[in-house]
């Protein structure tokens, strides 16, 4: 679980402007990971690395229609500009995704729904659940 | 579920976009059609991973479709099954344990693609597929080519894109980190081109359109992801990607940042260089 925010509504409310007109940053990881796969970015690193406006000039034209962008996630206070983990939130807000890909896991229950198919704390359990699956399937590239 | 639908629902307002794209994945276990039966392997007999009954399966749709009611969020398009192809998803694919017999499995995500479409809302989109990226066929898991080819020409030229997994780079096995991805090869241009022959092989009267309906990079570097995003973009059959999860599953990483939250992988870079499908090919991100 991500650590809680404790700064002030007000507080809270300015930093996630900034944080919307396109500030993605990042704390050092206390993880290994590959190296160069750790990324800290400012507005200023966004600017030049031409993030802040994708279709910045100079930028070469697509021979076809636009490509989308979707996203697969479950948690929806990561949808949430207001929820504890603002930050993460509005990082994801700001891929401006087309569409939202809804996970419909199978209920561990032995009785069907009445009216909802799950429960939204089984979904991430779940979620991992079926990669779990699929990585001891053996399954390279799926 | 419910908080989930909540929450795209004030994001469809707010931004536009956040279309949503409903897809069930594994059987609950009081739809589970009867014990397992065909091939499979003894250590993937999941009751989840077996054919759902048809009624049961058309209940599930139904209950998403009336919790979406009572939120009150239009959902566009619904994927009958995640991963057919996949023998952790659905069970049996084939009726013997022998590579060359023929896929069984096809025919029965037949009967959830009808199902499904008896289940559809007016202007709601059926999106094909979802398969899992075996190029080949396996012992228990369908080739891409396999399975579409098996498919009734009825489902298989059903009005809507079809949908394709297709992940860069390979994870890491035994706790080892993943190799660094190659960007040469990041967008499975062979996966894909056979799924394209395969569905052009349909005769359909319209060329579908393929969404890479989950992708991501193991490696969560900027240039392998990048490349494959570019090389979809000028792909004018291909017109979607979709990220798989943005926050990091440990089970299966490929996410946008990490589990904690804490750390924003580089390749977070590339996909926000296609943020709100730009006009014209973003410049390298990376």
């Amino acid at each position: 679980m991500p650590p809680p925010d404790h700064a002030a509504p007000g507080a809270t409310a300015r930093r996630r402007d900034t944080m919307i007109a396109g500030r993605a940053c990042t704390a050092s990881s206390r993880h290994d990971r590959p190296r160069g796969s750790r990324v800290t970015i400012g507005l200023a690193g966004l600017a030049l690395l031409g993030v802040l406006a994708p279709a910045a000039a100079g930028a070469a034209p697509a021979s076809g229609p636009p490509l989308a962008i979707g996203l697969t996630e479950n948690d929806p206070r990561l949808l949430m500009g207001d929820s504890p983990i603002w930050r993460a939130a509005v990082k994801v807000v700001a891929l401006k995704p087309a569409y939202i890909r809804v996970l419909i896991p199978g209920s561990a229950s032995s009785r069907a729904p009445a009216a909802s198919p799950t429960g939204t704390r089984r979904s991430a359990a779940a979620r991992s659940s079926s990669r779990a699956v699929a990585a001891s399937a053996g399954c390279a590239g799926c | 579920m419910r908080g989930l639908l909540t929450a795209i629902k004030a994001r469809q307002a707010q931004d536009g976009g956040w279309k949503i794209l409903a897809v069930p994945y594994f059987t609950p276990l009081w739809a589970v059609a009867g014990p397992p039966i065909g091939c499979q392997k003894a250590r993937n007999r999941h009751a989840r991973a077996q054919m759902p009954r048809i009624a049961a399966y058309r209940r599930l749709l139904r209950a998403f479709n009336g919790l979406a009611d009572k939120v009150g969020v239009r959902v566009d398009y619904i994927t009958p099954w995640n991963e057919p192809n996949h023998p952790g998803f659905l069970q049996p694919q084939r009726a013997r344990c022998v590579a060359p017999s023929k896929a069984i499995v096809p025919r029965a995500y037949a009967r959830l693609v009808r199902a499904a479409r008896q289940e559809l809302r007016p202007g709601q989109t059926i999106v094909l597929g979802s398969l899992a990226g075996l190029q080949r066929p396996r012992v228990y898991g369908a080739g891409v080519a396999e399975f579409i080819r098996g498919l009734p020409r009825d489902v298989a030229c059903v009005d809507g894109p079809f949908a394709q997994h297709a992940y860069v780079g390979v994870r890491g096995r035994d706790g080892a980190a993943p190799r660094a991805a190659d960007p040469i090869s990041a967008a499975r241009h062979e996966l894909l081109d056979t799924v394209i022959r395969a569905l052009d092989g349909k005769g359909c009267a319209q060329r579908k359109a393929l969404w890479i309906a989950e992708t991501g990079t193991f490696d969560h570097r900027c240039d392998a992801m990048s490349a494959a995003l570019r090389s979809w973009s000028v792909n004018d059959r291909i017109d979607a990607a979709f990220q798989y999860t943005f926050r990091n599953d440990r089970r299966y990483p490929v996410g946008l940042v990490s589990s904690s939250l804490r750390d924003t992988f580089a390749s977070y870079r590339a996909w926000y260089a296609f943020a709100g499908s730009p006009r014209q090919l973003p410049s390298n991100p990376c």
